[in-house]
């Protein structure tokens, strides 16, 4: 297992936001966390990349418990957060940002080749690489995103809701782009998408989470036969 | 003397002046918009670092323009010490909290100082304390000269490290997006701590100036956090041009002030020009 969480608390304040969830990611795998507005997708993965702290519970990581570790620290094991709404650095340059994502020691020292590599993945960011990241298209700002994120060389990738305010065309590109992720650079996935449509296309497990809980998990294909998750969350 | 030439020469005075007046605004305004922190102990640090220079002088007889790399380093030093020993510590805090911390600093130096120190107001001569060349007819004083080379050469320093360098790319994204940066894996409160470093050796090397042809004394910062602070709300601190032209422009406005007016009423000018621009343009003239 790559991740593994039990039992996890969390609170805004006094507010309780998480309750209980346990959840697994398997190497090499997608798993996506499906969900309403405000089930508490985005906390949860906030709570891995150490941003928020949890009141109780364990994040595992390769069998390494890493609550308590700060933010720069989980980076250096390998777990990059491609965060909601993207949070580029908008008066930065793509390039400035790009470097960034290779901020971590080991990623720095192959900054160039990586970069090389990214570009050919992402060739609209090298006509873009000197303008501010800020001017980008919103479709761009999401490849730029994960781009960023690639630059950090994860090998657990949590991408938080890659879809949003994107016209269905560049969902679908930015999916594609995410796909070859996993099969080709082998980068294990943990996915938080409301488009629960694409989440279930591209995903070998699915948690569902609502008010804070997991109330369903399952393998992709089995899942999407659920009469209700099918009424749901996919409207059929 | 002709008019003309009394003008230039307060032209010239005033850019020279200005020059330093910016070095000290870019230190504070790189701890303003980088750890988000009003220093209002920004004049303390110029003042530790001209005692320091003062001293090496009077007991190691090394000359002030000599020791501006040790005072850097010794206020680079405080200013890390300080955002980790204290700031660091209340980042979460209200912003009250947060203004009252730099505030107590600057008590506990400043009054610090004068219990070591005493009010005295001590001053250095060296050969070229009252050196000037002459450039058709305008008198330019050879340290200021110098010290404009210094400001000159460390902001375009600062410059390249801002803008080639890993840290100094993470401080500019730092002030974007706080979280984000720590995303990247940055540790935001070492880079915290270098920044403010980096804004009080600023300072320092100011104050190191200022030995060799001004007065060291611990209440001689309060003028230049003044003007350092103007020189923010005039340019902002998005960059480091903003708040440097904000100060060349005081610096030139205070020399004709000293002109038209007499000069004890120098300031007035400046303050006068400060209050058009705000109304003018609150957020700044170069704000984006
Ligand atoms: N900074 C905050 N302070 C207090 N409460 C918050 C904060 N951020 C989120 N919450 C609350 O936590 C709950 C979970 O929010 P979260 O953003 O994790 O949901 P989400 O599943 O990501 O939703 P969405 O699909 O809209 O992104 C919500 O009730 C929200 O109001
Ligand atoms: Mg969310």
């Amino acid at each position: 297992m790559s991740l593994v969480i039990n039992s996890l608390d969390v609170y805004y304040g006094k507010v309780q936001i998480l309750r209980e969830i346990s959840l697994k990611v398997d190497h090499g795998s997608i798993t996506a966390l499906i969900g309403p507005n405000g089930s508490g997708k985005t906390t949860l993965l906030k709570t891995i990349s150490g941003i928020l702290r949890p009141m109780k519970g364990s994040i595992k990581y390769e069998d390494k418990e890493i609550v308590g570790l700060q933010p720069h620290e989980i980076v250096e094991l390998g777990i990059i957060h491609v965060p909601e709404g993207r949070r580029l650095f908008p008066y930065l340059t793509v390039y400035e940002n790009l470097l960034l994502g290779s901020y971590n020691k080991k990623a720095r020292e192959r900054f160039k080749d990586n970069l090389e590599r990214i570009l050919t993945i992402f060739p609209i960011l090298k006509e873009r690489l000197h303008q501010k990241a800020g001017t980008l298209s919103g479709g761009e700002q999401q490849m730029l995103a994960i781009a960023r994120a690639l630059m950090a060389e994860p090998r657990l990738l949590l991408i938080d809701e890659p879809s949003l305010g994107l016209a269905p065309k560049i969902i679908d590109t930015v999916y594609e782009h995410i796909k070859t992720l996993k099969e080709s650079e082998k980068i294990t996935i943990l996915l938080a998408e409301q488009n629960a449509a694409k989440a279930f296309e591209v995903s070998d497990y699915v948690y569902v989470l609502e008010t804070g809980r997991v109330v369903r998990e399952g393998k992709a294909v089995e899942l999407i036969q659920d009469e209700e998750i099918r009424k749901v969350y996919l409207g059929i | 003397m002709s008019s003309e030439i009394i003008f230039a020469q307060a032209i010239v005075d005033g850019l020279l002046m200005g020059s330093l007046y910016a070095l000290i605004a870019i230190g504070l305004a790189m701890i303003w918009g980088i750890v988000e922190i009003i220093n209002f102990a920004h004049g303390e640090f110029l003042m530790i670092a001209s005692f320091l220079s003062y001293f090496l002088f009077i007991y190691l007889g090394i000359d002030p323009l000599i020791s501006i790399p040790l005072a850097f380093l010794t206020t680079f030093g405080l200013g890390y010490l300080v955002q980790k020993g204290i700031i660091n510590r209340i980042l979460e805090a209200p912003f009250l909290t947060q203004i009252f911390a730099t505030f107590a600093l600057l008590l506990i130096i400043r009054n610090g100082f004068f219990v070591a120190f005493g009010p005295d107001i001590r001053s250095v001569t060296t050969w070229y304390s009252e050196a000037t060349i002459d450039l058709y007819g305008i008198k330019m004083s050879i340290v200021k000269l110098f010290a404009t080379t210094i400001v000159i050469i460390a902001t375009i320093l600062l410059h390249l490290f801002l803008t080639r360098t890993y840290l100094g790319t993470a401080m500019r994204a730092l002030s974007q997006d706080k979280t984000a940066a720590q995303l990247m894996g940055i540790d935001i409160k070492k880079v915290y701590a270098i920044a403010f470093g980096l804004g009080a050796g600023l300072a320092g090397i100011g104050g190191a100036l200022l030995t060799s042809f001004y007065y060291v004394f611990p209440e001689m910062g309060v003028p230049f956090t003044l003007i350092a602070f103007i020189s923010v709300v005039l340019g902002g601190f998005g960059n480091i041009l903003g708040p440097a032209i904000g100060a060349v422009i005081i610096g030139v406005l205070q020399s004709i002030g000293a002109l038209i007016m007499t000069p004890s009423m120098k300031d007035i000018l400046v303050y006068i020009v400060f209050l058009a621009i705000l109304l003018i343009k609150p957020t700044g003239i170069f704000s984006r």
